[in-house]
């Protein structure tokens, strides 16, 4: 007698459930999961107090960007980007003090100035002043 | 009958599905590990192409927003142009002057709407800052 009732009190916790919450919760996770990958060209803006250093102007190489997309390197037109960074290129070798003056007009796309100073930034030039151009 | 019955009896298989919770569980500690939600979802752009780009980190990160109109928007907000200093005096006090600011400037805005975003961020000290871009297919 005694033995059967023990038998009886034994009970199991149902597991069979488990994995279903299990998946549910996980397919929760995974949808509202955002992965953060931002990926991005790092620039330091000058501060305030930074007073503007006068640069020889053999020192200088002026990139132009006009409302229309042309592109001006030192007030000569080039349409190629792969042109404009071998041209850069070429004066940073003969000038290790070279700066980049990307002056971009306010009408011009983004992208047109993103693609230069991605360009600078594969030739491994560091000096690069941005400039705009506000005048109509 | 009685031999046949018995020959499919011992056939039958199962598939052993004792450790399914267990590697739901483990996926599952994954998934929650790794989540952080999304409190800045964003406004609708197209990021311009670039090669030399570098991975962001996101701690004292905020977002600058421009859309292809020049309108800026912050943390699922559009803030007129003048209030972006005032935002970024913030953010620069909160993350104790770490702050690094990342620009998300739709490719056909005016290279003007960036500048001016610029301009406000010099005001308030956000010196470090990140254009976004997304990697270019081909050039890899």
């Amino acid at each position: 007698m005694l033995r059967k009732s023990r038998l009886k009190v034994q009970e199991d916790i149902p597991d069979s459930s488990m994995a279903d919450i299990a998946f549910l919760l996980l397919i929760f996770f995974m949808v509202t999961t955002g992965f953060f990958n931002d990926k991005g060209l790092s620039i330091m803006l000058p501060g305030e107090a930074q007073g503007s250093a006068k640069i020889p102007k053999q020192n200088l190489c002026k990139i132009f960007i006009n409302s229309a997309g042309n592109i001006y390197v030192d007030d000569q037109p080039m349409q190629e980007l792969t042109t404009i960074s071998n041209y850069v290129e070429s004066r940073m070798k003969e000038n290790d003090k070279l700066v980049v003056i990307i002056k971009t007009d306010v009408n011009a796309r983004y992208e047109w100035m993103l693609s230069i100073f991605d360009e600078m930034k594969k030739i491994g030039m560091k000096k690069i002043s941005l400039q705009v151009n506000k005048k109509r | 009958m009685a031999v046949i019955k018995r020959k499919k009896k011992s056939a039958d298989a199962k598939i052993p599905t004792a450790s399914m919770a267990d590697i739901a569980f483990l996926l599952l500690v994954f998934f929650m590990v790794t989540t952080v939600f999304k409190v800045d979802s964003g406004i609708d752009l197209q990021l311009p192409l670039a090669e030399k780009v570098e991975k962001l980190q996101r701690k004292n990160l905020a977002i600058v927003w421009i859309n292809d109109q020049g309108k800026v928007a912050i943390e699922d907000k559009f803030v007129p142009m003048e209030f972006v200093s005032n935002l970024m005096d913030q953010k620069m006090f909160e993350t104790n002057g770490e702050l690094i600011v990342e620009i998300k400037a739709d490719k056909t805005a005016r290279y003007g709407a960036v500048d001016a975003v610029f301009e406000e961020l010099k005001a308030s000290g956000a010196l470090r800052v990140v254009l976004g871009a997304n990697v270019e297919s081909g050039g890899r």
